[in-house]
């Protein structure tokens, strides 16, 4: 269960330290996460990110549910075992990319149809899916699947993705209080 | 975030900080360049993430304590001097600025590999060194000295 405690608070800016706590790692903040979009932070092996000294990496579900699947990186153990990262492991919704990366996308209240960008293939990405797929992954932390509006906006337009951020956060959490992994 | 001018990311920042949370982590997706942390940690967030230090990298583009170097520069044919005089990495304890040019003309795959190390070094050396200011009550003096020796977003 990933606790966050405030340890420093500045006095003159909002700045603040604090400790986030994972199941693999004390992350300590603030901090910054390599992206490791395919499970790898591209050229750096986990021995050279270790000697830096970076704390928590950053995985996207997105590309990860579609190539190797997170059915396959859950029988390798999850992401800590497929990659041999020792750390804390954040893993992105999945959605950014989906809205960003594909054709042919349908967004209902449901979810996103889209597109694979890799062969075209149909998938279904909805608030339960992000969940159950990124419990496949088992990272330390993730992300609950967001609707945006593009920039610049209207309010109207704003106002519909937040409600429907909204509502879709607690369909997440629906899911998430049943999982074993997550919960 | 992305696409948006820094000033609006800035105020955004500001309007969520002031309704969300104190006790829960604040983390900017996407963010950033060094100067756009450094202002975004004084507005109370967090955590960042960005393809900036391996994506340039790869592309030979290194963030330095005095500013970003393009290695594949001609200026760099033989120079002796590391990427950053100033930074321990392994790539700057061990390499010329010459070397790392060459390895880039030449195609060499070590060549966004060292240039990665270092710039992921310089990145995660910055968050350090915030915790530390904020720590000992200097963040505020720190920030404004980063913020006018960063310059990396402007080509």
């Amino acid at each position: 269960m990933t606790r966050f405690t405030v340890t420093k608070e500045d006095r003159k800016t909002n700045a603040r330290c604090g400790r986030l706590k994972t199941k693999h790692f004390v992350v300590q903040t603030p901090n910054f996460m390599p992206v490791a979009t395919q499970a790898t932070v591209k050229t750096q092996s986990p021995a050279d990110l270790k000697k830096i000294g970076v704390q928590i990496i950053i995985c996207n579900t997105y590309h990860l549910m579609l190539r190797p699947s997170s059915s396959v990186i859950n029988r390798l153990g999850g992401l800590h075992h497929f990659m041999n990262w020792e750390r804390a492991i954040l893993t992105d919704s999945g959605g950014f990319q989906a809205y960003s990366l594909t054709d042919l996308r349908k967004i209902t209240d449901e979810g996103i149809e889209f597109s694979s960008h890799l062969d075209g293939s149909r998938h279904f990405l909805s608030p339960e899916i992000a969940v159950t797929v990124q419990e496949e992954l088992k990272p330390d932390i993730a992300m609950c699947l967001d609707f945006f509006s593009s920039y610049p906006t209207e309010f109207l337009e704003a106002r519909i993705a937040v409600e429907r951020t909204v509502n879709w956060a607690t369909r997440s959490l629906e899911v998430k209080k049943k999982s074993p992994y997550l919960a | 975030m992305i696409g948006e001018p820094p000033s609006l990311t800035a105020e955004m920042v500001d309007e969520v900080n002031e309704v969300i949370p104190p006790n829960k982590p604040r983390y900017l997706m996407g963010c950033g360049y060094p100067e756009d942390i450094v202002e975004a940690v004084g507005r109370g967030v967090d955590l960042f993430d960005c393809v900036l230090p391996t994506r340039n990298g790869r592309t030979g583009m290194a963030f330095t304590s005095h500013g970003k170097i393009i290695i594949k520069g001609s200026r760099y044919a033989a120079d002796k001097a590391p990427l950053d005089k100033k930074c321990a990495c392994y790539t700057c304890r061990n390499f010329s600025r010459a070397y790392l040019r060459h390895l880039f003309n030449a195609g060499e795959a070590l060549a966004g590999r060292l240039v990665s190390y270092h710039n992921i070094y310089f990145y995660t050396k910055l968050m350090s060194d915030i915790r530390k200011h904020i720590s000992s009550g200097t963040f505020a003096t720190f920030s404004k000295k980063s913020k006018q020796k960063f310059d990396f977003r402007n080509p």
